[in-house]
């Protein structure tokens, strides 16, 4: 039985999706606890710190776990601390050569943190390693960075069948509360309401849905603003505006379009369930420069919501298959930035009115996805990726270190980054490319 | 259903412009990176935010902003830098709305009462004996930046005997106090640094979290949590920290009705974020005192004088500012608001 060593923070992260990813990503390791032998050890992100000023030792402790347990594997399923840090400051204590293979869950924040990841290349190059990317863009995305594409594998951050899933019984009760009629179509988005999201994109655009449809229809929003802005292009926000934007954009609705809008703040897990059972469908038209993934259309898509998202990132990972209901908005990198098809998005509201979706579909389509990326349901894929031989890493390409100069290269909010600005023109094309599906947008459309 | 019609099938998206829309705090926190005071001393409090009624800070530390191109602005600053403020420019050099801090009425002087509005910072968590929250957040400066000794535990005083002081046990309680060793005269009292310490642990309780800033910088979910900032409002009067708890489910202590909130009207409110609003009140100064002006000492004029021509006749310069602000936060502090009722 191979023996795998996790090693994990000691704290739970305080980013929203990283909350839920981690403990999900546990949860998939001890279902293949009868194939593997798993260890886990802990470490808090200021490690290097305690280890200076308290005289902690944390990495002589996994450094004596690694020399009495021998692992077959390390595995890192944290982006914090950061796995490169440990690795170099490990790499005193034990040398290279006698370490074992490593396994690394990427996260979004791999372009965030790309200067420690090019560290990599100082002391691992040849080392067995796999980098599990949380989805085929991301994947693309870091066989960008790479010299090779051969330790590269994909495995989607699994949902927890617990915890998300349909039950019609929630859905009417949280209709009723919300004194929605159930002839009232809802539309939800649910996630940090931030720039790159998009979120004035979905209510601008359902203006026009609730324009052309007789009855009422709802678009609630669930989550909290941020004002991270988009700072790899040097575009800084101050707390509060976007809030601020969101109410422009609502003050310049017809008041009975606005009064359909609803901002539900965030919200715990259970009754996130709740609200997303009594949602229609799920909208997102995120062009996070991040979004590797999407716990929050992946949640929606466990609780059967017919889902519509941008053709970026980890989201179209999601629109595989016709098992469950996910179809994809094109997008493009013009020279004048991002360009939405919103068309699509009217073809997909309209498919909804046509077709009469009932609560069988509903727990169909939310036990499809499950099935395949449940915690459960994707153990097993989990376990052919940890059962696969590993590849010596050939290093990261020299854009990479190039990538992150420029992404901290620039003035944020005195200036636009002109390598960095999204345009077909510059570097963000090279890289980002990468997160687009290649779909015949004229037949899409 | 009818079809939906729209002008286009697509939309470009371009962040650039929301820089643009941020650029006047973005120039006035490069202004302010030329100081400690609001840059780096004030911070995390001193931090910008942006809002709907154009928050700001007049006083960068080396002197004062101007009040230009946008119809009104929200003043944060404190006692200290308004003050300055009101003294260096007359009512006629400002055609914009000007917002101060409901609080700080008894600052205005005559001429300028007919230019002046206030606000007030109003979360809809408010919480009491009945209604208490799962964890409370405190935060300050453990000197007298922010607030003497005897305030600090007088304000931590009143959130316990508010709170009740038995049911904070079961209460989380964390604490964020920045690491700023002298106050901001530069002086350093030991002995202060351990009534404070005291006033934390005895009012509230022995078990308090202290965590990183970057913990409390990152967290998103402050919902159920009381957010007490012990700030006499001397220098930042609207703290960022206080809109970053509200903005995130935060809420704040309930507090006690004042004699002076019967002379306020409100004119209008705006929402901040889901769970706070800025009020714009009007005052009516019928049957309040007369302003009572810290310039109208003896030889003030002919010290102010003897500053300006050492210092190349610069209308504010390091000293002059730091000798100021120290004689009116000790005159502020001689003269409690409610004496001016």
């Amino acid at each position: 039985m191979k023996k795998i060593l996790i090693i994990k923070s000691s704290k739970q992260s305080t980013w929203g999706s990283c909350k839920v990813i981690s403990p999900n990503l546990v949860l998939a390791y001890e279902q293949n606890k009868d194939f593997f032998d798993i260890q886990y050890f802990e470490l808090p992100e200021s490690f290097i710190r305690e280890e200076i000023n308290e005289g902690a030792s944390h990495i002589i402790s996994l450094a004596n776990k690694i020399k009495d347990f021998e692992p077959d594997s390390l595995v890192f399923i944290d982006h914090l601390p950061h796995p490169v840090r440990i690795l170099n400051t490990l790499a005193y204590f034990i040398v290279v050569r006698s370490m074992p293979p490593l396994v690394f869950h990427m996260y979004g924040d791999f372009t965030y943190f790309a200067k420690d990841w090019a560290n990599l290349n100082t002391r691992f190059k040849n080392h067995p390693i796999k980098f599990i990317a949380a989805s085929e863009a991301q994947k693309n995305l870091m066989n960008f960075f790479l010299n090779d594409n051969k330790c590269t594998e994909q495995y989607l951050f699994p949902v927890n069948e617990n915890e998300y899933f349909f039950n019609p019984v929630e859905r009417a009760l949280f209709r009723n509360q919300m004194n929605v009629r159930p002839m009232e179509p809802v539309i939800l988005y649910s996630g940090r309401i931030s720039l790159q999201k998009n979120v004035d994109v979905l209510v601008r655009e359902f203006t026009h849905i609730v324009k052309a449809t007789k009855h009422d229809v709802h678009l609630w929003i669930v989550g909290t603003f941020d004002d991270i802005g988009a700072t790899f292009m040097g575009v800084k926000n101050h707390d509060g505006f976007m809030y601020s934007k969101m109410q422009k954009v609502l003050s310049g609705l017809d008041p009975e379009v606005a009064r359909l809008v609803k901002f539900l703040g965030l919200q715990k897990k259970g009754e996130l369930r709740k609200i997303k059972a009594a949602a229609d469908m799920f909208m997102s038209f995120s062009l996070y420069h991040d979004e590797d993934y999407g716990m929050s259309p992946a949640e929606a898509l466990a609780s059967g919501l017919p889902t519509l998202l941008t053709n970026w990132g980890g989201y179209y990972s999601f629109a595989s298959g016709n098992k469950w209901n996910c179809k994809l908005v094109p997008v493009e990198i013009t020279k004048y930035g991002h360009k939405i098809h919103t068309k699509k998005i009217h073809e997909f509201y309209t498919d909804f009115t046509q077709s009469y979706i009932n609560e069988n579909d509903r727990k169909r389509w939310s036990n499809e996805f499950l099935s395949e990326f449940g915690v459960v349901g994707s153990a097993h894929k989990l376990r052919t990726i940890l059962d696969k031989d590993f590849e010596n890493f050939t290093g990261f390409h020299w854009n990479l270190e190039h990538f992150s100069n420029l992404y901290w290269a620039v003035d944020i909010g005195k200036e636009i980054n002109i390598h960095l600005n999204p345009s077909v023109d510059t570097f963000y094309h090279q890289v980002y490319k990468n997160y687009i599906k290649n779909l015949n947008i004229e037949n899409e459309l | 259903m009818s079809e939906i019609s729209k002008k286009n099938d697509f939309e470009y998206i371009q962040w650039g412009y929301d820089l643009i829309q941020n650029a006047y705090l973005n120039k006035k926190e490069e202004l302010a990176s030329h100081d400690d005071l609001y840059k780096n001393y004030l911070a995390p409090f001193s931090f910008e935010v942006y809002g709907p009624t154009n928050p700001f800070f007049i006083y960068n530390g080396h002197g004062l902003m101007e009040l230009k191109d946008l119809p009104s602005w929200t003043l944060r600053d404190g006692i200290v830098p308004l003050s300055i403020f009101f003294k260096e420019v007359t009512p006629d050099q400002v055609t914009s709305k000007v917002f101060i801090h409901k609080d700080l009425w008894f600052i205005v002087p005559e001429n300028w009462r007919n230019k002046i509005q206030f606000y007030s910072i109003e979360a809809d968590n408010i919480y009491d004996k009945n209604n208490l929250p799962e964890k409370i957040f405190v935060s300050g400066i453990l000197n007298s930046t922010l607030a003497e000794p005897e305030d600090f535990n007088d304000s931590l005083k009143y959130l316990a005997d508010t709170l009740g002081k038995e049911n904070l046990e079961e209460i989380e309680i964390f604490a964020y106090f920045p690491d700023k060793r002298n106050d901001l005269w530069g002086s350093w009292d030991e002995e202060n640094v351990l009534k404070y310490s005291k006033a934390i642990f005895q009012n509230l309780k022995i078990d308090i979290k202290v965590p990183e800033w970057r913990m409390i910088h990152t967290e998103g979910d402050y919902k159920n949590c009381l957010y007490h900032e012990v700030n006499n409002g001397l220098f930042v009067k609207d703290s960022y920290l206080n809109h970053f708890v509200l903005s995130r489910g935060g809420g704040l202590v309930r507090t006690a009705p004042q004699l002076i909130d019967e002379h306020f009207t409100l004119v209008k409110e705006s929402r901040l974020s889901i769970y706070h609003k800025i009020c714009i009140h009007e005052l009516n100064y019928e049957g309040l005192s007369k302003y009572s002006d810290p310039f109208e000492l003896e030889h003030f004029a002919y010290f102010k004088k003897i500053i300006e021509a050492g210092q190349g006749n610069k209308k504010l310069n390091f000293h002059w500012e730091k000798w100021y602000a120290s004689y009116l936060k000790k005159f502020f502090k001689s003269k409690k608001p409610n004496s001016f009722i």
